[in-house]
């Protein structure tokens, strides 16, 4: 969930309501509800990204060196097809989307579900479940054998199977998005729409697209950060022989920094960060001039919502397709945890035969339980002081009497921050942590600036969403309104809790950079087992399932609170 | 609450553990663990698997170094000699055998033995599937020289070899094998100079040509590998030996002795794992290629840890269990207890007439893993005989590309 930020960041929050300026608050109030937030961004964010910039500008070489470099070109264009697969990704959910207003009740709950849970649990996983199913022997794998073998050796099936990895982890993320933005066209609009439009497709071309075309970007900007940081999937699916063919510039990164010219690991490392923020202000700058002014769009609640119409027995068929094919891979993976780890090896999940042996053998070395306790107290902490810190910076933002202005520089810094890829600040906060005692909190440190952007931007949208009596009174009667904002928005304060527990326990790559060999994080230790696929599929499957059941849970326990949440956080 | 986490983090790091990585996982992991069980002071052990490299050489933070690290590739060891403790001359050494003193040359950089090799490893095996009982000394015939057995190979008709050209070190242990039993002289002078100067010329001898000649013979019969090249190219070690010994598609690989649990794990309870020599240009002059897993140590406290190991309470601990279950060789002469199939090998190990791994030894642009250095040649070379890709002359180009990397 880690590449959430500009889901918020550039739902521009245009209010026709009086400023609050006339507060109790000083001008200055705004900026000391900032502090704790913006010390650690800048701490933890900006200032080694600066130094990241400084240290690749101090070799003029460096840039030269990496374009030039022959080995360069093939990630970066392996980084263009990721971005087909985005593209493939959103298309996808907004189709899932639409299909979904036509749908009620539990089929509806169940579709959501069913996309939403592989977008929570870690690449590593989707990566080895994807692996399984394209296993190429057609003893094992579920799409080998017979005449299609051949097809799936062809060179292009790797690439199958990245995209499909991707495409079955992000599409949910780009449903739930498309189907508030769908939820949030006005009804008259749909209805005038329907008197003049006849037909479907050219309702669909000719008001649904262009009023939806504020929630594609932010969908397609969620979805494309993603994939320009692709890392887990390539490492783990891959096998090694063709490693070089699907390289992508993060694992480039981490890969060659042995043989990299001084100031050129740094000279990637802005690339890395460039590419995603430029996308990201473009795209914050476009949103600006294509909403429609703010008083057509205010308090038309769900009405652009279909649901009323019957049910199309077409389009509830799709939805339990749907729902069907997204649910597989989570099948095969339960099903190969099941089987003995020999079985699943010689075999995969193509035999009878079920039991515990493979969750046994995981758990034997007591490697993987080590692990838990260190994740579950990162991620807890890191939930915490995300909350502690971006609650009061959404505050600051919206009800402290803030320069607009200012705030909105602040948006947009923070909307370019939460863009920032872990490589290209690695190197400059390693150097610190050397020095700092205390691994785990200073880890927990990283994980926190890393989520706060984001965390930060979805608050303040679902804080402007208060209803306004609620901040008046106490401001008209010169308390802080504080609490009572905070009270009103509990659900987007809970999603954000959770957003920054779930990135924090499967995040791979700022364990792996910062913190190796204390081997206590859970995808880390999942990852160390994966060396020989084939043979550890069993125990592979059965750590995948314990470490994706933690972030389900918790999802699909706080269900209500995060659907709420995020409608807060998108609502205007 | 949070100051609680606080604490419990805080905690957690106080008697900070001796962290040690290793280049195994899955059952092999497993066993080292079981190895480290023995030493007091539990320690962390990870995996890093084939990214060691990235681990030693050039972390992004020095937190993220382990204090100890076992080093398959000695290559690594040279580039990464100055952040490694000196081990103290009186370390307890076990009771090597004739080629001692060659290995411990080997961890020897400018004067210091920098590291203990903990396990070795016999990689000039051909593993054969028979029938149980087992018919030993019935079974297929140890190929005497490398014309009987591309002659054998191409009677054969069916596939006959299964090559997990899926890891590129399995394609750099066939070349330095074939290489090594050509002219022993050549696959000398391309190992490294001892100060460290990379390899000095020779990648374009004759030698380093008729053996990409045997290998393009071999692997390009048709119908040698099951599935084809192909699928060879994404075939892992592990699967390799899963074809031959439980899928039965092939008859031969060409694997270390390491290869034994893996068989006898995974493999049909019907058949039996017959290891022979691996094959020399002429007959009586089969090589013995050995590699291994060399502890060394980052900090003080890792020393205490590959101390630990070379005395005899490691000893004890390997002796007992990883060498009992097979695919573990000491260089310790008294240590017994391999496996029965083993047992010849074992002695061959630790015997004179050995040569280290090439590609484990070599620097700069020919070392490296996957996708990097001679594994990627030697990958691309394999395509190009298999049929995968296309090439006009594939034993140039991969001669070519050697030597331009060697440069």
């Amino acid at each position: 969930m880690r590449d959430e930020p500009l889901l918020f960041a550039v739902t521009p929050r245009m209010d026709p309501r009086a400023p609050a300026t006339w507060s109790s608050h000083g001008r200055w109030a705004g900026w000391g509800y900032l502090l704790p937030a913006v010390a650690v961004m800048t701490a933890v964010l900006v200032a080694p990204l600066a130094m990241t910039v400084i240290e690749s500008l101090r070799f003029p070489d460096a840039y030269r060196t990496l374009v030039t470099a022959a080995d360069f070109w093939l990630p970066l264009r392996n980084n263009l097809i990721w971005m087909g697969f985005a593209l493939v990704a959103c298309a996808l959910g907004l189709g899932l989307a639409l299909l979904a207003r036509d749908v009620g009740g539990r089929l509806r709950r169940v579709l959501t579900a069913a996309l939403t849970v592989p977008a929570v649990v870690t690449p590593l996983a989707a990566g080895i479940t994807l692996r399984l199913i394209f296993d190429f022997r057609p003893e094992r794998g579920l799409t080998g054998g017979g005449a299609r073998e051949g097809y799936l050796l062809g060179p292009g099936w790797i690439w199958l199977l990245l995209g499909m990895a991707f495409v079955w982890q992000w599409t949910g993320v780009a449903f739930l998005v498309f189907r508030e933005g769908l939820g949030r066209i006005r009804g008259d609009l749909l209805r005038v729409a329907r008197v003049f439009a006849p037909g479907r497709w050219s309702r669909a071309r000719l008001v649904l697209i262009p009023a939806l075309f504020p929630t594609a970007a932010v969908a397609g900007l969620i979805v494309l950060i993603a994939a320009t940081r692709a890392f887990e999937i390539v490492l783990v699916a891959v096998p090694g022989s063709i490693q070089d063919q699907v390289d992508v510039l993060g694992l480039y990164w981490w890969r060659q920094s042995d043989v990299f010219a001084p100031g050129e690991r740094e000279a990637l490392g802005v690339l890395l960060f460039l590419i995603p923020a430029t996308a990201a202000l473009l795209l914050l700058w476009r949103l600006r001039r294509d909403l429609p002014p703010p008083g057509e769009t205010g308090g038309t609640g769900r009405t652009g919502e279909t649901g009323a119409r019957g049910p199309g027995r077409v389009a509830r068929a799709a939805s339990a397709l749907v729902a069907a094919v997204w649910l597989t891979p989570i099948a095969v993976l339960l099903l190969t945890s099941l089987r003995d780890p020999v079985g699943a090896a010689r075999s995969g999940v193509r035999a009878a035969g079920h039991g515990f042996a493979s969750y046994a053998e995981a758990l034997r070395d007591g490697s993987f339980l080590d692990a838990l306790t260190p994740t579950a107290t990162r991620s807890l902490l890191v939930a915490v002081l995300v909350v502690l810190l971006a609650v009061p910076a959404a505050y600051g933002l919206t009800y402290a009497g803030m320069r607009r202005r200012a705030g909105a520089l602040v948006v947009a810094l923070a909307a370019a921050l939460a863009t920032i890829p872990p490589q290209a600040v690695a190197v400059p906060l390693g150097r610190v942590t050397d020095r700092l005692v205390g691994g785990p909190v200073t880890l927990s440190l990283v994980h926190t600036a890393l989520v706060l952007p984001l965390a930060v931007l979805l608050l303040r949208n679902a804080f402007l969403s208060v209803p306004r009596p609620v901040v008046d009174r106490p401001l008209a009667q010169g308390h802080s309104a504080f609490r009572w904002v905070v009270e009103a928005r509990l659900p987007a304060v809970v999603t954000v809790a959770v957003l920054a527990a779930v990135f924090t326990w499967n995040d791979l790559i700022v364990s792996l950079l910062l913190n190796w060999p204390a081997a206590d994080q859970v995808p880390l230790v999942i990852w160390q087992q994966a060396r020989e696929f084939a043979t550890s599929a069993g125990p592979l499957a059965a750590e995948s399932v314990m470490a994706g059941a933690v972030p389900v849970v918790l999802v699909l326990a706080t269900g209500r609170w995060l659907t709420q949440g995020l409608t807060q956080g998108v609502a205007r | 609450m949070l100051a609680g986490s606080v604490a419990a983090g805080a905690a957690g790091c106080a008697g900070a553990p001796v962290r040690i990585a290793v280049p195994w996982s899955g059952w092999e992991l497993a066993r080292f663990r079981d190895v480290m069980r023995g030493y007091a002071g539990d320690p962390v052990v990870f995996s890093a698997g084939d990214s060691i490299d990235a681990l030693l050489k050039n972390p992004v933070a020095r937190s993220a170094r382990p204090d100890v690290a076992f080093v398959p590739r000695l290559g690594l060891l040279g580039e990464a000699a100055s952040g490694l403790r000196s081990m103290p001359a009186a370390i307890p050494g076990p009771s090597h055998a004739p080629g001692a003193g060659a290995w411990t040359g080997l961890l020897t950089h400018d004067g210091a033995v920098k590291g203990v090799w903990f396990k070795a490893a016999h990689k000039s095996l051909l593993w054969h599937r028979g029938r149980n009982p087992p018919p030993y000394g019935a079974g297929p015939a140890e190929p005497a020289s490398w014309a009987a057995w591309l002659e054998y190979c191409g009677r054969a008709g069916r596939p006959l070899l299964s090559i997990g050209a899926a890891d590129g070190w399995v394609l750099t242990d066939w070349f330095e094998n074939v290489l090594l039993g050509i002219d022993p002289d050549t696959y000398r002078a391309l190992l490294p100079a001892p100060g460290g100067r990379g390899p000095g010329p020779g990648w374009d001898a004759p030698a380093v040509t008729q053996a990409l000649r045997y290998l393009r013979d071999l692997w390009g019969m048709d119908g040698i590998f099951p599935g084809g090249g192909r699928r060879a190219l994404l075939t892992s070690f592990h699967d390799s030996i899963l074809d031959v010994f439980y899928y039965g598609h092939a008859e031969v690989v060409a694997a270390a002795d390491f290869a034994y649990p893996v068989i006898s794990r995974y493999g049909a309870t019907a058949t039996v794992a017959m290891p022979c020599r691996f094959p020399a240009e002429h007959p009586g002059t089969a090589p013995v290629l050995v590699a291994g897993d060399a502890a060394v140590a980052l900090s003080d406290a890792g020393r205490g840890v590959v101390e630990w190991l070379a005395g005899d309470g490691g000893r004890a601990a390997v002796r007992d269990g990883w060498v009992r279950e097979g695919g573990f060789i000491s260089l310790d002469s008294q240590v017994t207890g391999y496996p029965a199939a083993l047992r010849p090998f074992a002695a061959q190990v630790i015997g004179e007439n050995v040569e280290f791994d090439l590609s484990d030894q070599l620097t700069g642009r020919l070392s490296g893993g996957n996708g990097r250095g001679l594994w990627r040649v030697l990958t691309r070379f394999f395509s190009d005989v298999t049929g995968v890709t296309s090439s006009r002359d594939p034993v140039a180009a991969a001669q070519t590309a050697m030597t331009e990397a060697a440069r």
